[in-house]
């Protein structure tokens, strides 16, 4: 209900008058509250509807695979169960250089718990606008990062997972509603050493930097939206409007305190260009700085992402992966690390672990020829996608 | 030319000049051109028009531009500036195809207008020499050299006069 704000936040009114105190429904009663008494209050329903503005349904992913989970005893057999149905891989060129850096994250589905503290940080960090009600109604939000949820439930006739919407609104469907199943998953910007949405662009606004950073010029783009047609991972946002100084986007970024909180050192962005994760590339700009000026070599875990930092459960981790002794190095290694769409050679430069889950009934089932990758895993897990 | 004087016939039926022109080449005059205003049929041949060479010039000017793009690219995107776009390779002829073909046509259609001006001598200021003000209208007109001491200028008006011109007057060229 959004809580029936009564006043807004320091310097504007963002967020007052927005929802409804739905409290006064609620009783207290022998000291606790009841949600079933109503205190002199009688409910009648209408034929109102109100929309939801909410992202969950943005994004889709089109019912592709991106999810790897095993269960503990499989995963104790096999520690690569559930993810080592790679797909064969063919370059079509030789690749580039990669001396030097080479930035890449690992996240780790077992951690993750979808608070969404990244999504908080990132969106401080990287001064990324609020839209408000109406835009998020017309798909517009502009996080940079997002937590993809996907939920299954349990077919009581088959005993096997059921994931897709089709499947709940069949009535035949005998299915355990009262038992979830969820999976968190971050997603952002894969920084794709093949990266489809650079090739797309016809300014060259978005290419490579030699670290394997999937940059943006800013001022280069002149808003064809190609390039979000063309990621996978649906990561690119494109900024509609003019979100700050306009008097229709009212929020933080509309007056001189609000804009105080913006980071002088991430652009602020203009209407009419694309923009989307950038692995934080201030902070390694600045930890790079911060090594010459010590007159040292960059270690591991000099740079750590404003998403990386605020992850309570240590889900996220940043690296160079050409250093062989950083902890994303090993992390690469680890039996559980998979990428997303593999079989696209896309080359993401985030690694994902496989979700172990502490349960008896075998998740990933028996491992499958690479020929057949994603015939399994389309039926049992492309989930209804969701997003918090 | 060893003449700036023309004789004119001037005639009102495309018949008319075609059958006097290819008859004036048969008995050996020297027919500098025929204006109308509009192609007739068969008049190049008669006139001994050859093959334009527009075509060469042409093929010239897309060979300059096709060698002008891969150049430009090839140094741009290669030797001075490498960028690495979606991991694919610096110095790959197929990706520079298309910037290739369209200065290729730019070159072909900017060239073949100047060399068509240049060949006709058409610069700023310059105006039309028009042979008959009529020629823009409907009457036709073919154009005789006069040869001193050769061109027998009353026999060429009396054929001209048998095929049907509609009137018969000497002219001279400025240049």
């Amino acid at each position: 209900m959004g809580y029936g704000k009564l006043i807004g936040k320091v310097a504007s009114n963002f967020g007052k008058g927005l929802g409804k105190n739905a409290f006064s429904l609620v009783g207290f009663e022998n000291g606790t509250y009841a949600y079933n008494t109503a205190n002199g209050v009688t409910l009648t329903k209408t034929d109102d509807g109100y929309e939801l503005a909410q992202t969950q349904t943005h994004h889709t992913i089109e019912g592709r695979n991106l999810l790897r989970e095993a269960s503990l005893d499989e995963y104790i057999k096999n520690p690569s169960a559930g993810n080592n149905d790679h797909a064969h891989i063919i370059s079509l060129w030789e690749e580039h250089d990669s001396k030097g850096h080479k930035w890449g994250m690992a996240i780790d589905m077992n951690a993750c718990t979808g608070c969404g503290a990244c999504v908080v940080s990132c969106s401080a960090e990287n001064n990324v606008p609020v839209v408000g009600r109406k835009e998020i109604l017309n798909s517009r939000e502009m996080h940079w990062i997002r937590i993809d949820r996907y939920y299954s439930f349990k077919n009581l006739a088959t005993g096997k997972p059921s994931t897709k919407e089709k499947e709940y609104n069949d009535k035949n469907n005998k299915i355990d509603f009262e038992h979830v199943t969820v999976m968190h998953q971050p997603m952002m910007c894969q920084h794709c050493g093949h990266a489809p949405c650079e090739t797309v662009c016809p300014v060259l606004a978005t290419v490579h930097s030699s670290e394997g950073l999937n940059q943006m010029a800013y001022n280069r783009c002149v808003g064809t939206r190609y390039c979000a047609n063309n990621c996978p991972y649906k990561v690119r946002r494109f900024n509609w409007f003019k979100y700050r100084e306009n008097d229709q986007f009212d929020f933080h970024f509309n007056n001189d305190l609000g804009r105080m909180v913006i980071n002088p050192d991430v652009t602020v962005r203009s209407r009419g260009v694309m923009e989307k994760c950038s692995f934080c590339v201030q902070r390694i700009q600045a930890s790079k700085l911060k090594a010459k000026i010590e007159n040292r070599k960059m270690v591991d875990g000099d740079v750590k992402t404003a998403c990386q930092q605020s992850c309570p459960a240590d889900a996220l981790v940043f690296g160079d992966m050409n250093d062989p002794n950083s902890e994303i190095s090993k992390l690469f290694k680890n039996e559980r690390k998979y990428v997303l769409l593999e079989e696209y050679n896309v080359q993401p430069s985030v690694g994902y672990m496989t979700k172990i889950r502490n349960v008896n009934e075998p998740i990933a089932g028996e491992q499958k020829a690479p020929a057949k990758h994603d015939e399994k895993h389309e039926e049992h897990k492309a989930a209804e996608h969701a997003h918090s | 030319m060893d003449t700036n004087k023309v004789i004119l016939g001037i005639y009102n039926d495309p018949d008319h000049i075609y059958d006097t022109t290819k008859k004036l080449i048969h008995d050996g005059y020297r027919v500098r051109d025929v204006y109308s205003p509009f192609a007739i049929h068969g008049m190049d041949r008669v006139l001994g028009i050859k093959r334009s060479r527009l075509t060469v010039a042409a093929f010239c000017f897309a060979m300059t531009g096709i060698v002008l793009a891969l150049t430009l690219q090839t140094y741009a995107s290669y030797f001075d500036w490498q960028m690495n776009v979606g991991g694919k390779p610096s110095l790959h002829i197929p990706t520079y195809i298309p910037i290739t073909f369209e200065l290729a046509i730019l070159c072909t259609a900017f060239g073949m207008v100047g060399c068509f001006f240049a060949v006709n001598k058409m610069v700023w200021g310059k105006n039309a020499d028009i042979i008959d003000i009529r020629v823009t209208d409907d009457l036709f007109v073919v154009a005789i050299d006069i040869i001193p001491n050769k061109t027998d200028v009353a026999e060429l008006s009396s054929i001209l006069k048998n095929n049907g011109a509609i009137e018969i007057r000497e002219r001279e060229f400025e240049d």
